[in-house]
């Protein structure tokens, strides 16, 4: 009983934020930000859980076609800035589940600060076609620099180091204690 | 030593183990919870902190936390009170407590996991919710768990050294067991750290980092085994521990988040793997490489060849033919790069394909390596008795 009150619950937590239409759940899904743009015949609002972006920062964007999005198929594609060596990242647009009225867009922080290009591809029954988000510019990485939190991150490590010198030292005083017999 | 110490010392060790045992089931909880928050995640979501498979791994951790600090005290305080059985030859000082070594060590694990905890929270309010396993704090969660698991192992090992040396064979036996688990769990564990190589660098000059990583991780474990227990069999016992640890873990996961689905009346996201993402990539022949690994050592003590040639050879035989029968790295690899890297899927597998035998031969080194370092740690095990 108890644990189906909790799953309740739980089922409202999460559920509530994902309700309807991206132009009426701005507030609900933490939107900030909301930029439409023209892809081909398809208009398509891009939520934006933060805006401008800071590198490293993972993105959270809902893409909502204003005509809905079934019977079509969407790709993203970010293209770094210019100068940067890396190649750009494709991915395929997905619904999320509970959400019924938009993809929603995960991305892991992007590396560099500066002009990204963000291309997205619908394939539908308008045809397939390809639009771009303007301006998109990503800013400097926020938090400590990213050294300095493996240093940190890594503590663990500086523990068993400190463990193996303590236990080289005791099995070493050991060993000559019973000259090796367990050895 | 005469029937009343006899007595006392059984009593000890059967606290201690029980102590050892919940520990035990602690580190199998995040073993689990880890499992079923990575494939859910995957899968299903949300990406939230209040999961319930994050109750499971947090669980987990806690009960190690728990289950230390009470050993830690309970034992304190019979030394304090000079209960008999409980000494300076029976426990470990350590600032101001004494108690058996492994469960400092637990619960200096704990301890590095709740700090990890608190700043993989801080992480995530800085740098945005889970869609990377391979960040400094989650580095930090997961290493932690591993010293739990190992603070677990030394618990066991010590009351083995001390039911041995008193003929107490039931107890011996029952640590032993509960030691190669405990060695399975971080071993297993420690597997995480291969499918994050295909996550994040699946490829060096060409070299699978992924099978490369197989070779330091499998033989240290393996090896640490053998060389604590000194019979035939016992590499390849701990390898059928950590076969059974990947099996059910994969059943666990597959199952319990269909489970929750259904509870919270959740779809499958439309890209779901429907594939448990950290056991289902755990070696899978491990107890193949831990039979040759036994007949090896075996052969070595047969015809007199020194430990260290035996111990080396076996790691290397071992991990080579690891790397020839994983026939089915193709499919892990390109699992994991459609999903982190699609763009580059094509360009690493043929750099990796390329550097195949390579990888294989260069295994086979780092393994002979880390097995004779395996071998070292191990006389650590067999050292420990308080």
């Amino acid at each position: 009983m108890l644990l189906r009150m909790l799953i309740s619950i739980a089922i409202c937590l999460v559920l509530l934020p994902a309700g309807t239409g991206l132009a009426h759940d701005v507030k609900a899904r933490g939107i900030v930000y909301v930029q439409t743009i023209q892809v081909g015949p398809y208009t398509v609002d891009m939520g934006f859980n933060e805006y401008p972006i800071p590198a490293k920062k993972s993105l959270q964007v809902f893409v909502e076609p204003i005509d809905g999005y079934p019977g079509k198929k969407a790709t993203y594609r970010l293209i770094p800035p210019a100068g940067v060596a890396e190649k750009f990242y494709q991915r395929n647009l997905l619904p999320y589940p509970g959400i019924d009225d938009a993809w929603v867009l995960q991305h892991p922080g992007l590396p560099y600060e500066g002009q990204w290009t963000w291309e997205i591809e619908i394939d539908g029954p308008k045809g397939k076609a390809t639009g771009r988000l303007p301006q998109f510019k990503v800013l400097p990485p926020p938090g400590i620099p990213y050294w300095t939190g493996w240093v940190i991150g890594i503590f663990p490590l500086y523990g068993l180091l400190w463990f193996a010198y303590y236990e080289r030292k005791r099995v070493k005083r050991l060993i000559e204690q019973d000259n090796g017999a367990r050895v | 030593m005469n029937e009343q110490a006899l007595v006392a010392m059984r009593r000890e060790s059967r606290f201690r183990l029980i102590g050892a045992f919940i520990l035990t089931l602690a580190c199998l909880a995040t073993f689990y919870g880890f499992g079923w928050d990575t494939e859910w995640h995957a899968d299903v979501g949300p990406d939230t902190f209040w999961t319930e498979p994050h109750a499971l791994i947090y669980s987990g951790m806690g009960g190690a936390g728990f289950i230390s600090l009470f050993m830690v005290m309970a034992t304190t305080r019979k030394f304090r009170r000079k209960v008999e059985g409980v000494d300076e030859n029976t426990t470990t000082p350590f600032i101001g407590g004494h108690a058996p070594m492994g469960f400092f060590f637990a619960g200096f694990g704990s301890l590095s996991v709740f700090i990890g905890g608190c700043y993989d929270l801080w992480w995530h309010e800085i740098y945005g919710f889970d869609v990377t396993l391979f960040s400094p704090p989650h580095f930090g969660l997961i290493f932690g768990g591993l010293l739990y698991g190992v603070g677990g192992a030394y618990v066991y090992a010590s009351e083995v050294n001390r039911a041995r040396v008193h003929g107490l064979k039931l107890y011996e036996r029952l640590a032993t067991l509960g030691f190669i688990l405990q060695i399975g769990i971080p071993l297993s564990t420690s597997m995480v750290f291969m499918v994050v190589c295909l996550d994040e660098v699946p490829q060096l000059a060409g070299l699978s980092t992924y099978t490369m990583l197989g070779a330091v991780v499998v033989p240290l474990g393996l090896m640490l085994a053998a060389s604590f227990i000194r019979r035939t069999g016992a590499v390849t016992l701990t390898g059928l521990c950590v076969l059974t640890l990947k099996w059910t873990g994969m059943s666990y996961s597959i199952w319990s988040v269909k489970w929750l689905a259904n509870e919270l009346q959740l779809p499958y996201k439309e890209d779901a793997l429907f594939l448990p993402l950290v056991t289902g990539f755990m070696l899978e022949y491990i107890v193949v490489v831990a039979i040759i690994m036994d007949v090896i050592l075996y052969l070595g003590e047969k015809f007199g060849w020194s430990r260290r040639t035996a111990v080396s050879l076996a790691g290397a035989v071992g991990m080579f033919t690891s790397s020839l029968i994983d026939t089915d790295w193709i499919r892990k690899f390109t699992l994991y790069l459609n999903t982190s890297k699609p763009e580059q899927t094509e360009t690493i597998l043929a750099a990796i394909q390329q550097g195949f035998w390579l990888t294989a031969a260069v295994s086979a080194v780092i393994a002979a390596i880390v097995a004779w370092l395996g071998w070292r740690i191990g006389i650590a095990f067999r050292y420990t008795d308080r």
